[in-house]
């Protein structure tokens, strides 16, 4: 697909500690030294997610859960939104 | 089941709040037996109840967990269980397994494991209420079609369910087999290489979730997302978590006064009884000074203690612990820990024990080593008597909020110490071969559940009452002897003379020995004396202060006077006051930081593995406010206030 402002400016792929708050996102990939710790608790790929709020623990919304979440595991989590 | 005498075992899985241990209590209501899993300090919760067709089922509560990939000591446990491996333990027969409907996603990858495990397994489709709320649209029919296992829709909280728990008591016994069979589906996720096997679970449960647990309304705001609105942010969290443990406290100082002044009436009227109607001897000083004095002294601190265990259940239960705990985590994070601490932490407030045992659930090494060591420096019950007391005696006619604000002081004190101990052991102890990081779920809020949490302090007080009338008795009794004999021979001053009797006794004796190492914190050999007793246990130390003052009392209406009115008269032998703020202070400070405990020393060595540790940690305690309290003392005199 030819890459244009558009399509930039529509998909945006970033970790989770850097989403955006109070936006739905989908989770690219788990990739870390604590994936299997993320994986437990819900982060898999292909699942939503959604940032309630910023700060050292990031408190977010995945798979019906409320989870709250050090910076560090969310720098190991990718997710994209539309 | 083949056989309605025959018993059968089941195993209760699933995560941690998923309302396991309300299903466990619902299905086994009193009959239930508390244990060790072999070899291991891990809990074992059993009860038996019986099927609609009178067979016999023992249920087996096993610890929550996330994976049956272990992690901690508690998911080996149920691991080990479900593969029958632990020792002494049989496989189970049937696997109920607790899940929350509101968010099966997360839920069904254990069931996996556990299908996978070819064990027979029944869903309890547990919250449904919850479920409904979030306009989450469920189709258990789905489920069961999909999975090839009964699935059963519960609302273990309502204790007039009946209709849930019977159709998952029925689901234990097929009207025309003899057995439940183990699932009738495929495993169509099995994979050979096991990180392809947890993608491969993962993209299941999704693609099910979507059938079978429908999201519809992804922006409905519920009660909790508004709450956490307020408890999560920043600059509100703190204020209520501060304003929370001023109520819990000023709760505990005047809600906690009638009762506590009724049981001390009681006792007061049972010893005036006994001196009444027994002749004169030693076995009615053994009775009034020993028995009814030492027992007395503690119990009268039982409504105290009920009320704390309350307002911890109460946090724990509705949910909010967990906020706390989130809270917590910036503060902690200082002092080298994380919010996975605060939870042991706090439970350390009540007892030592739990808290210790709590700290299992930390995944950092290093961490829970870290908590293991400073959790008794939080402040437990069994201080409580000893702060009550010397309070009244710091402060008296005071109103109730200020005392709160001091007690509120004191457990600061402790926690202060505690953190910056936490930081300094941060240094000194090898960090984990994996960095660890902080997740907690945070549950929705949910209505307490006052049945269970009533029962839990039943169940707490209970043991209270029991290590009152074990441990604490027979440590009164002793006191009682050695404060007694040798008794003075007749014509000796000592005969006429009750304090000179009492300096004379082997407790005087053994007192006057420790006086220089003590008196520089501002305590006699009364005082002393008291101190090294309560590191058997903390509650004997009033109780042991009721014991000496009434043997001293000279006449009745002496001995009718209250411990308190007692110890603000008491004076040196050159007639200065006792109890001066200083002395006061002193005591709290050396209470507040000395481990005297030795039950929790063991559970210390149990957990960390090394009695050299918890040796280590018992001295250093013990030195370490022992210093503290003679800084506090004789600073205090050299500014002129002792």
């Amino acid at each position: 697909m030819a890459i244009t402002p558009t399509t930039l400016l529509s998909e945006t792929t970033h970790t989770l500690s850097k989403a955006e708050v109070g936006i739905h996102c989908m989770i690219q990939n788990v990739d870390g030294s604590s994936k299997k710790q993320l994986q437990d608790m819900g982060f898999m790929k292909g699942v939503e997610v959604k940032k309630l709020n910023c700060g050292r623990t990031i408190v977010c919304m995945v798979s019906g859960v409320k989870l709250a979440v050090n910076r560090k595991l969310a720098d190991q989590v990718i997710v994209h939104t539309h | 089941m083949q056989d309605s005498a025959q018993s059968h075992r089941v195993a209760l899985v699933g995560n941690p709040n998923v309302g396991k241990t309300t299903l466990f209590n619902a299905l086994t209501g009193s009959q239930q037996k508390v244990g060790n899993f072999s070899g291991v300090t891990v809990t074992k919760k059993s009860g038996e109840f019986r099927t609609p067709y009178g067979v016999k089922v023992e249920l087996v509560d096993l610890p929550g967990c996330y994976s049956l990939d272990p992690e901690s000591k508690d998911e080996q446990v149920t691991c080990d269980f479900l593969q029958g491996k632990v020792t002494g333990e049989a496989l189970p027969d049937a696997v109920i397994c607790v899940v929350d409907a509101s968010a099966l996603e997360r839920h069904l990858p254990l069931v996996l494991q556990v299908l996978e495990l070819k064990l027979p397994v029944i869903i309890a489709l547990n919250m449904v209420d919850v479920a409904q709320k979030a306009g989450v649209k469920l189709d258990p029919t789905l489920l069961a079609e999909e999975l090839g296992v009964d699935v059963i829709a519960i609302q273990a909280n309502q204790a007039n369910s009946s209709k849930g728990l019977l159709e998952l008591k029925q689901a234990l016994q097929f009207p025309s087999s003899s057995e439940i069979s183990p699932s009738k589906t495929t495993l169509p996720w099995l994979k050979e290489d096991a990180e392809e096997l947890r993608v491969a679970r993962g993209e299941f449960v999704q693609q099910l979730s979507k059938k079978a647990a429908r999201r519809e309304d992804q922006a409905t705001l519920l009660f909790s997302d508004k709450l956490d609105g307020v408890l999560l942010n920043p600059l509100f969290g703190w204020p209520i978590l501060v304003l929370t443990m001023l109520v819990v406290f000023y709760s505990l100082f005047t809600l906690s006064a009638y009762p506590m002044d009724w049981i001390d009436g009681v006792f007061g009227s049972i010893g005036e009884w006994v001196e009444s109607s027994m002749p004169a001897g030693d076995l009615r000083d053994l009775l009034t000074g020993g028995v009814i004095a030492g027992l007395g002294g503690t119990l009268v601190f039982l409504p105290q203690i009920m009320i704390l265990f309350f307002f911890i259940g109460l946090m724990e239960m509705s949910g909010y612990m967990s906020r706390a705990a989130y809270t917590m985590d910036h503060l902690m994070a200082r002092a080298g820990l994380s919010g996975s601490a605060f939870l042991p932490l706090l439970s350390a407030h009540a007892c030592a024990i739990p808290g210790i045992m709590g700290a299992r659930t930390i995944r950092s090494r290093r961490e829970r080593l870290i908590t293991i060591l400073i959790a008794p420096w939080m402040s437990c019950t069994a201080r409580l008597p000893v702060y009550t007391t010397m309070i009244a005696l710091l402060l008296p006619g005071v109103s109730g909020w200020a005392k709160a604000g001091i007690m509120v002081g004191i457990y600061l004190l402790g926690i202060l110490g505690a953190l910056i101990a936490a930081r300094l052991l941060k240094t000194r102890i090898a960090e984990d071969e994996k960095e660890q990081h902080f997740m907690l779920e945070l549950p929705p809020f949910r209505w307490p559940q006052f049945g269970l949490l009533f029962r839990q302090i039943a169940s707490k007080s209970v043991s209270f009452l029991k290590r009152a009338g074990t441990v604490i008795l027979g440590i009164s009794i002793l006191l009682w002897a050695l404060e007694t004999y040798p008794k003075p021979k007749e014509g000796e001053p000592a005969a006429e003379d009750s304090s000179l009797a009492l300096e004379q006794s082997y407790m005087g004796q053994l007192g006057k020995a420790i006086e220089p190492v003590v008196e520089p914190l501002g305590y006699d050999w009364r005082t002393g004396t008291a101190v090294v007793a309560s590191f058997a246990a903390r509650e004997v130390f009033i109780s042991n202060l009721a014991i000496t003052f009434a043997a001293e009392a000279d006449d009745e209406d002496e001995a009718q006077q209250t411990l308190q009115d007692k110890l603000a008269a008491a004076t040196w032998p050159d007639g200065r006051k006792l109890y001066t703020p200083m002395t006061l202070l002193s005591l709290l400070v050396f209470f507040i930081y000395a481990l005297q405990c030795f039950p929790t020393s063991v559970v210390v060595a149990r957990e960390v593995g090394s009695w050299k540790l918890a040796a280590g940690q018992f001295l250093g305690m013990g030195a370490f406010a022992y210093a503290a309290a003679l800084i506090v003392y004789q600073t205090g005199r050299m500014l002129g206030y002792a």
